[in-house]
């Protein structure tokens, strides 16, 4: 947790609806500068739209928000240039170079002819792809477009970046590496608004998050005031081989059980929030065998974001 | 000043495309060649010039006389070398037979008693008989005209025989005893069909442009082809704001401190852009590669070139504008690419196209532009020649844009 | 095996025509090309109303004969005269008024009375140069048979001085008058030499109709369908780039049964292209198709498979999306053009015509012309079947040996 200072960014209860469908339903936190504020949930949770709205491409249907004291209803322009947006989307031009893909975003960021050639070589340093600059970036790895999709944001020296999604669809390697950079880059003082839905990266990076599900924020804090939500939980986690038998049977048999607080369930992955783990392990066991099923794998765990999110949804964070 | 950077990346990205180059360059060049080729020899009229040439004719003889023999010799003789590739066939089945197949496009039979009916001096009348391949337009036409002229060459003598007879003996107080030599002067002066004196015809040309080779049709395919493909490449490039929109580039761009506007001119004018090149270069290419004369006037040129590619642009972005999606959009294009094409006078001559058919044409950008454009390569005309065209085009500009800029925004409200 | 490429052959029949663009590229298009394109080609042609091309026609001489001829021009079924000064019809021929303009010099009377050979200027648009030219034939048949006339009347003054009319005191110039009175009188009714042209072809004349669908109508089937079948070769590889050709092939299916499941979709939808172009023609213009159903039957079936078989082709030498598309436009377009789809081939120089007969469209056009002009049946169309077959077996084999699957 930062040291307390002013935030730079507030939304205040931002709305957006499609046509009729609500996609954003009063969206209200602070971003302090300096700090890594994590927006962690699932697919269609509304963590895209939101960003949108900050980033002024989505009108809100209700709400404000403010970057560096420009409202992004009001003053689009004054937030545009202090926010450095990478979307979940790589948005390249796949048969140019990197360098010529970064050479006119920094001509849109409204970078100069002195400064653009400084800026491109700073930023491709940052990603480490100054090797391949003269490269098309069609001819690139999944990482590597991301690691360039990543310094485009950064081109103009923005105060917040904007970070959704960055790690989709890649390898554990380059996800280490585009972490590295974040927190690299936050060091250096930037501040980031960061969007996944891997408890793990939102867990590593930020110094606060906010839980968002169906277009609302449902929890907002440290890890550790998070986690304490759940309260003194143990989570078991269990890999089960159902071989045929029913799986609503199994977990409605499980929740019965006693000591049994909440059962989740994702294909052959159960989570168990449960009083006392020793106890009523056994139990648990004998009602999966008991039920057809088999266990092969199991796990205990101290709660964790997963188990938060389960608690206040009683849903999987992965569908 | 960003509106610049965004065409130029536009362009950037269209001409580093190397299969998309083939269809904008070498495409239209391809098939100029193919339609000036195939229309090539259409230059200048006359017969020497003549695209139609080494027509396959099969003759049948079935006059034992001498005259049968000269229309034989006549049809085989160099003067209708170049025109005409006769044959003797041995009879009237086997010549149909070759038409039939297709092998000749035609046959003239010679009938049995045409030297009979050439030195009758009674009312004896015959038939050549021309079979035409009904598949064939143009050959059995000329071969037909051929042997009528042929025809017309035996009937002085015939026709001044039986009336020198007719006009003779009504003189017979006059001639007395002179009549006795009538039969015998009638028969020298007649049939003799060695070329009595014609009229000939000179044939020239005007308002075309001459140019080197010989090669005319291309100064109407050359242009014709490249405003063709010049619409596909706007129509094609007109729709990548929906495909940036897709790929979320346009996204990024709206993120960044530029303004829509700004956007919006910079990306129809990546569009004017990649067509003013694609043009400049069909144009120089064909100047280049085939010596094509484009005119006298370069102000005209230029501008009849920016008002083509500022009317497809301005009807691309419409397109755009109106369109459910990229993928609708690029259906929209190519069937308005096509339309417009055909009715233009992009595959065929439009000026030889029925009255009714001639205000539809004049609805399409590409009539206008080929109007201009022949204007120059074909009639070598200035800058007063193409200036009502170059004026249409702008109008025509003018009312698409207006409607784009109107609708085109509404499209990205958020 | 079979029923599964089936099923991969109705799936892309099943895309391919729900589709709304589909309404717009198989019907509407190719109605709009084959009227456009026989209206255009048939003007002044075999059959059906004959154009009529705008000619000027100047008269500088005042005599006798320049003014028949002056009428025979007016009369010319082809040509729509209008008789105008010297300048004025060279201005606006040059504009483009006229197709052309004649011009009778002074004396021309006077030369053909005195058996010289005057001439007549005939001067063209250079840039409506095909109507030109039919409008100098036309000129051609009046001005040879005025000078016939002249001739003959010549003919007859030639007997009458070798009797010694004139020298016995007889006006030798009524004598020609009357002479040519006398020629222009029998020439019309009673023409000793007529020429009787007629086409050979096996169909009623009353089935003859104008002869510009009857190019523009199988013209079109072979482009539209071209189009409609190298688009669907290009899916081949569209599927290839996106993995879903690699999906399939995890199928417990062999390679060859789903490309030949692709291919027979292809090929279908080239024969449904076709079939609608066909009742396009037979309905909207009138073109004779019915003829001779087996071997219409025959030769569609030939000429699909040799264009599926350019498509393979296209789908085993192209490696990515873009160049086959590419390679598929610039061929779909050149073929058509060269093998006679796009008008009437005789017209193209001779080295061309011999160029044509390496694509498969110059066969389909001549086997098309066959049945639906020449009104033939299956013994006629052989050649043609067999250089499709030819072709459509030789490309066939060399794409799929180049295929790659991923
Ligand atoms: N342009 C749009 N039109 C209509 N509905 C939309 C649009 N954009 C998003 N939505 C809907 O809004 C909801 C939230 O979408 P959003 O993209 O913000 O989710 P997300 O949290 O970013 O999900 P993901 O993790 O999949 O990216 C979803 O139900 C989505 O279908
Ligand atoms: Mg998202």
């Amino acid at each position: 947790m930062l040291p307390d200072t002013s935030p730079i960014l507030e939304a205040h209860d931002l709305h957006k609806s499609f046509g009729t469908q609500p996609a954003v339903k009063g969206v209200s936190f602070a971003i302090g500068a300096g700090e890594i504020f994590s927006l962690l949930g699932p697919n269609g949770a509304g963590k895209t739209t939101t960003i949108s709205m900050l980033s002024c491409l989505l009108a809100p249907s209700a709400g404000d928000a403010t970057v560096d004291g420009h409202s992004v209803t009001r003053d689009p322009l004054g937030v545009k240039r202090v926010i450095g947006v990478v979307p979940q989307e790589i948005a390249l031009y796949p048969t140019i170079s990197a360098r010529e893909n970064l050479v006119f975003w920094g001509r849109m960021y409204g970078l100069g002819s002195a400064q653009l050639q400084a800026r491109v070589a700073a930023v491709l340093d940052v990603v480490d792809l100054a090797d391949r600059a003269k490269d098309r970036v069609e001819t690139f790895s999944g990482g590597m477009k991301r690691r360039l999709n990543i310094a485009v944001g950064l081109l103009h020296e923005p105060k917040v970046l904007f970070l959704d999604e960055p790690t989709v669809g890649i390898d554990p390697q380059s996800r280490r590496r585009i972490l590295d950079t974040v927190k690299e880059l936050n060091r250096q003082g930037l501040t980031v608004l960061y969007t996944t839905h891997y408890m793990e990266e939102a867990e590593e990076l930020s110094h606060r998050i906010g839980i968002m599900d169906q277009g609302q924020l449902i929890a907002l804090g440290t890890q550790a005031e998070l986690t304490q939500l759940v309260g003194q939980l143990d989570i078991i986690h269990l890999g089960v081989e159902f071989n045929g038998a029913a799986k609503d049977t199994l977990a409605t048999t499980l929740a019965a059980l006693d000591g049994v607080q909440r059962v989740g369930m994702d294909d052959g992955n159960l989570t168990l929030h449960v009083t006392e783990a020793d106890t009523a392990l056994a139990d648990i066991i004998v009602a999966v065998n008991h039920a057809g099923a088999h266990v092969r794998q199991l796990e205990i765990r101290e709660p964790n974001l997963e188990a938060v999110f389960l608690h206040l949804t009683g849903r999987a964070l992965r569908d | 000043m960003k509106s610049i950077y965004i065409a130029l990346k536009d362009t950037l990205i269209r001409f580093r495309d190397r299969n998309g180059l083939l269809l904008m360059l070498a495409a239209p060049l391809v098939l100029a060649v193919i339609c000036g080729a195939a229309f090539g020899g259409l230059t200048g009229g006359g017969e020497a010039a003549s695209p139609i040439t080494d027509i396959p004719v099969a003759v049948v003889n079935a006059d034992r006389g001498e005259y049968g023999q000269q229309v034989v010799d006549i049809l085989f003789s160099a003067d209708l070398a170049k025109l005409l590739a006769p044959a003797l066939a041995a009879d009237v089945a086997a010549a149909r037979a070759q038409v039939e197949r297709g092998d000749v496009r035609a046959a003239v039979v010679i009938p049995a008693d045409f030297s009979e009916a050439v030195t009758s001096q009674g009312d004896a009348s015959t038939a050549i008989r021309v079979f035409t391949d009904p598949t064939a337009t143009y050959s059995p036409l000329i071969v037909r005209s051929i042997v009528e002229q042929i025809a017309n060459g035996f009937s002085p003598g015939i026709l001044g025989g039986r009336v020198a007879v007719a006009q003779l003996l009504e003189q017979a107080p006059v001639l007395g005893p002179a009549l006795a030599q009538l039969p015998a002067a009638v028969a020298e002066a007649s049939g003799r069909s060695d070329a009595p004196a014609g009229i000939e015809l000179v044939t020239s040309t005007v308002g075309a442009e001459e140019q080197a080779g010989g090669f005319n049709a291309l100064a109407y395919f050359a242009p014709s082809m490249a405003i063709l493909f010049l619409m596909f490449t706007i129509f094609e490039a007109s729709r990548s704001i929906l495909g940036e929109e897709r790929e979320w580039t346009l996204q990024r761009m709206l993120s960044t401190p530029t303004g829509f506007g700004a956007i919006l001119a910079g990306k129809i004018g990546g569009v004017f852009l990649t067509g003013v090149l694609q043009l400049g270069v069909l144009i120089g290419a064909s100047a280049l590669l085939f010596g094509l004369n484009w005119g006298h006037s370069l102000p005209g040129l230029i501008l009849l070139v920016i008002g083509t590619v500022a009317a497809a642009a301005s009807l691309g972005a419409l397109i755009t504008a109106l369109a459910r999606d990229a993928a609708q959009a690029g259906i929209i294009g190519s069937a308005v690419a096509l339309i417009f094409a055909i009715l233009g006078g992009n595959f065929l001559d439009s000026r030889a196209y029925p009255a009714w058919l001639q205000p539809l044409s004049k609805l399409t950008i590409n009539r206008w532009a080929l109007d201009g454009f022949t204007d120059l390569s074909m009639r070598g005309g200035g800058f007063g020649d193409v200036f009502p065209e170059i004026v249409v085009l702008f109008g025509i500009a003018a009312v698409f844009f207006t409607l784009a800029v109107w609708r085109l925004p509404r499209r990205f409200v958020r | 095996m079979l029923l599964q490429t089936l099923h991969i052959a109705l799936q892309y029949l099943k895309t391919t025509y729900r589709s709304r663009s589909a309404l717009i590229f198989s019907l509407i298009m190719p109605l709009v090309f084959t009227g456009v394109l026989g209206v255009t080609i048939g003007g002044g042609s075999q059959g059906g109303e004959p154009s009529r091309w705008d000619v000027a026609l100047v008269n500088e001489d005042g005599g006798v004969l320049a003014a028949s001829l002056v009428s025979t021009l007016q009369a010319s079924p082809q040509l729509a005269v209008s008789l105008l000064p010297r300048s004025e019809a060279l201005a606006r021929t040059e504009t483009g008024d006229f197709v052309a303009a004649v011009v009778i010099p002074s004396g021309l009377s006077q030369a053909l009375q005195d058996g010289k050979s005057p001439t007549v200027q005939f001067t063209a648009n250079g840039s409506q140069l095909r109507p030109a030219q039919s409008a100098e034939q036309a000129v051609r048949a009046a001005t040879s048979e005025l000078a016939s006339t002249v001739a003959a009347a010549r003919t007859s003054v030639a007997v009458a001085e070798k009797l010694g009319l004139f020298d016995r005191g007889a006006d030798q110039a009524a004598y020609f008058s009357d002479a040519l009175a006398r020629v222009a009188a029998q020439w019309t009714p009673a023409r000793p030499i007529t020429v009787q042209a007629e086409p050979v072809t096996r169909l009623d004349s009353a089935d003859q109709i104008a002869g510009g669908f009857e190019q523009s109508s199988p013209g079109m089937l072979v482009t539209f369908a071209l189009v409609s079948i190298l688009n669907g070769a290009i899916v081949l590889i569209i599927e290839r780039e996106q993995g879903t050709l690699r999906r399939l092939l995890v199928m417990p299916m062999r390679k060859g049964g789903i490309l030949a499941g692709k291919l027979l979709a292809i090929f279908a939808a080239g024969l449904i292209q076709a079939a609608i172009l066909i009742l396009v023609g037979q309905l909207a213009f009138g073109v004779n198709w019915g003829q001779a159903p087996l071997a219409l039957v025959l030769l569609l079936l030939a000429f699909s498979f040799s264009v599926t078989s350019l498509g393979m082709l296209i789908a085993g030498v192209a490696r990515t999306y873009a160049q086959a598309n590419a390679l598929a436009n610039i061929l779909m377009y050149s073929i058509a053009a060269l093998g006679g789809a796009w008008w009437p081939i005789e017209i193209t120089p001779a080295w061309m015509q011999r160029l044509a007969q390496v694509t498969p469209t110059y066969w389909a056009m001549q086997g098309f012309s066959d049945i639906i002009t020449r009104g033939l049946g299956v013994g006629a169309i052989l050649p043609e079947l067999a250089a499709l077959v030819g072709f459509g077996v030789a490309f066939m084999a060399v794409g799929v040996w180049r295929f790659r699957y991923e």
